[in-house]
């Protein structure tokens, strides 16, 4: 059953947003997919079922980025490209809006958050750029989306936000990169950038640790974070110095420790120092790490060993399919397909004519 | 005029669209990487160098006879040093990128006004305080590269003969400092030896992109604001030494160059489809960055002045959508001819 409800959000502009609940409409059954695509010449959001079929499209004034789902409710919110001006709440069965979110004066988002572990606060990561600082912002999801408080991220360029399992603390992939809206995405620092990995207190905000790398590493910027229910992090990075050295891009945390990955020989080149998305598959076992520049998302175990690579053109997006040991992957060829991690290349899939998959596809608990 | 420039490059953009062509092969890519190297990438280089080489000399000359930097032999000096950087300041891969080196010869945007805050305890300081050709290249990048040394060249001299001490001292050791990364850089970029060809040129359109995009942002939407009132001059590149728009006219001889081919050289306009029912993609290129290039030649004003005026505003304006139409040409025609994907998902920094 594919709704393609396709609805218009009038600039970025408040107002629009209700907080009535449209109709119940009938359940699908979960996991459910949200991404951002560039389709038929426009920004949209898209969710998909398990079998990867669209339930509803949504037109974005501009260009959509990561994405999250109400742990307790049927919200789901997809963020905007940074610098972000947007963010849109929706119903995740009937795909209608109901609040479209604005940062506050002086602030932008950066793509990406996350919920409370029971979903009445929404976390947004942003940048505060005139004081060069990252913010992380919290919205009343439990009360129309207001914005009710800020914590520091305690570093600059804070990209991915993920909350670890307890519901404790969020994790925060503080890239390190400084930008200004005034000069788009041009990076101002890469001289002097120090991403970190802070893990912030969902409550107070208050800072628990901070991972930094090595010194030497300074230059790879910690963007992208999935987490899996024993606490395990997997930070996938992209490396802002020279193209010729070749840095470990893959960083697993547990208990505060940080392993930095390589892949296997030539495979470590061919990611080409840039990785776009990570994602535990549905068991916590296997991670899957994209790497759009080099057209390959490698795979490994929970214990950082390698566990092999498949090519995507200009692949991006990967979420746990419903099996142990899954993924889903996307293209912006239009690419889509389920890929076994054990059984090798991806077969099978399909590539959907005129939609170019966006960095992120993000997979509902159930 | 302008009008029908536009037209031409809508003209261009339609009658290029829809057309494909096989890209280059592997060895093809391989002679054209080698020769814009030798042809493009080397010589502008040691430009650079021998540029920054008559600008210490410059300058010693200057402090030892007595007189502060900004002399006018040392101000020209200065200028045609940042001519000859503004020619490869598209190149944003390899050897440059090692060490910080882009960033030490040019750290700009200054957001935070790092460099100035550096520059004015040193000059506040005793002269001891001041590190010697040695040791500012372990400071601050924001210290050691063109900002710093035109501020100390452009603004007006000191009557302090302790200040003009100090400010002589710092600007001989930045410019010592330059010539070591620019002599270092030019060795490194004759022994390089790219090991895959498409990479290169997968860098080079990237960079490209990536140049135009500055040019649009921070040199020039930057600066004008959205009115009159909310115009900020000082924030154009080398306001002090009323080079922002030269430094665009540079940047675009630098693409010329990139794009068009060096002398005895095949340029990226190599990979394009030939010229079809007398419309030709590479030839709008051209013409476009020549268009560019004339234009800025032949405009009085300088930008931190044009800014404030209506009249100036209109053609800060009339640049960005020039440059913006060039961009253009570059992501949706050059870039898939050259089989470079900028991708979607491959783009930058998400």
């Amino acid at each position: 059953m594919a709704i393609d409800r396709r609805q218009m959000i009038f600039g970025a502009a408040a107002g629009l947003a209700t907080g009535q609940l449209p109709a119940y409409t009938a359940p699908v059954a979960g996991p459910l997919y949200l991404t951002a695509a560039k389709a038929d010449g426009s920004f949209k959001a898209m969710l998909l079922d398990k079998e990867t079929e669209t339930l509803w499209t949504l037109t974005l004034p501009g260009r959509g980025h990561g994405g999250a789902f109400n742990p307790v409710n049927t919200d789901c919110v997809i963020f905007s490209r940074r610098p972000g001006a947007f963010a849109v709440v929706v119903h995740r069965r009937s795909g209608q809006i109901l609040h479209s979110l604005t940062p506050p004066d002086g602030r932008h988002f950066y793509g990406h958050g996350c919920y409370s572990a029971d979903g009445r606060i929404l976390y947004t990561t942003e940048n505060d750029y005139d004081a060069e600082k990252g913010v992380i912002g919290l919205w009343n999801a439990a009360n129309g989306y207001a914005r009710i408080a800020e914590f520091d991220s305690y570093g600059i360029g804070p990209h991915d936000i993920a909350l670890m399992p307890g519901g404790r603390f969020l994790a925060v992939a503080n890239g390190g990169i400084a930008t200004h809206p005034d000069t788009g995405r041009q990076k101002l620092n890469i001289p002097e950038m120090q991403p970190s990995l802070a893990l912030v207190d969902a409550n107070d905000g208050t800072r628990h640790t901070s991972l930094r790398l090595p010194s030497q590493l300074h230059k790879l910027s910690i963007r992208h974070l999935a987490v899996n229910n024993a606490g395990v992090i997997f930070a996938a990075m992209q490396y802002e110095g020279a193209a010729d050295e070749l840095p470990p891009l893959v960083a697993r945390i547990c208990d505060g420790r940080t392993h930095l990955l390589r892949a296997p020989g030539a495979i470590q080149s061919a990611m080409r120092n840039y990785c776009g998305s990570v994602a535990f598959g549905r068991s916590g076992g296997v991670i899957a790490v994209s790497c759009p520049r080099g057209g390959l998302v490698t795979f490994w175990n929970e214990d950082g060993t390698f566990a092999g690579s498949t090519a995507i053109k200009d692949g991006c997006g990967v979420a746990p399919a419903t099996a142990a040991g899954e993924f889903i992957l996307t293209g912006a060829s239009g690419r889509i397909a389920v890929h076994s991690v054990k059984t090798g290349p991806a077969v099978g899939g399909k590539s959907v004519t005129g939609t170019m998959w966006d960095n992120h596809l993000v997979a509902s608990k159930a | 005029m302008l009008t029908i420039r536009l037209i031409c490059i809508v003209a261009a953009l339609l009658a290029a669209s829809g057309l494909a062509q096989a890209e280059l092969g592997p060895e093809q890519k391989t002679r054209l990487i080698g020769s814009l190297l030798t042809n493009h990438v080397i010589p502008r280089y040691a430009a650079f160098r021998d540029q920054a080489a008559i600008l210490r000399d410059a300058l010693k000359r200057t402090c030892q006879a007595g007189q502060p930097p900004g002399t006018d032999v040392v101000k020209s000096a200065f200028s045609a040093t940042l001519a000859a950087w503004m020619q490869v300041q598209h190149i944003r891969f390899g050897p440059v990128m090692a060490k910080d080196r882009f960033y030490r010869v040019q750290f700009w945007p200054d957001k935070h006004g790092r460099g100035g805050k550096q520059l004015n305890r040193l000059l506040n300081g005793p002269p001891d305080a001041v590190p010697d050709k040695n040791r500012i290249a372990r400071t601050s990048v924001a210290l050691q590269g063109l900002p710093a040394l035109e501020r100390l060249i452009f603004t007006s001299p000191d009557s302090n003969d302790r200040r003009r001490e100090i400010a002589c001292r710092l600007a001989s050791a930045i410019t010592h400092n330059l010539v070591q990364i620019a002599d270092s850089t030019l060795a490194d970029w004759q022994a390089y030896k790219p090991a895959d060809a498409a990479i290169v040129i997968e860098a080079l359109v990237r960079n490209l992109v990536e140049q135009l995009q500055i040019i649009l942002d921070a040199k020039l939407a930057r600066p004008l604001g959205k009115s009159v009132k909310l115009a900020r001059p000082k924030r154009a590149e080398s306001w002090r030494s009323r080079n922002s728009l030269n430094n665009i006219r540079h940047n675009l001889q630098g693409m010329l160059e990139l794009i068009g081919g060096p002398d005895g050289g095949d340029g990226l306009r190599l990979a394009t489809r030939p010229a079809k029912e007398g419309y030709d993609i590479a030839d709008a290129m051209v013409e476009n960055l020549n268009y560019g290039i004339k234009s800025i030649s032949g405009h009085p004003g300088s930008l931190a002045e044009d800014v404030t005026s209506p009249k100036g505003r209109e053609y800060i304006t009339f640049l960005i959508a020039h440059v913006g139409g060039l961009q253009e040409l570059i992501v949706e025609h050059l870039a898939p001819q050259l089989g470079v994907n900028l991708g979607f998902n491959s783009q930058d920094g998400d």
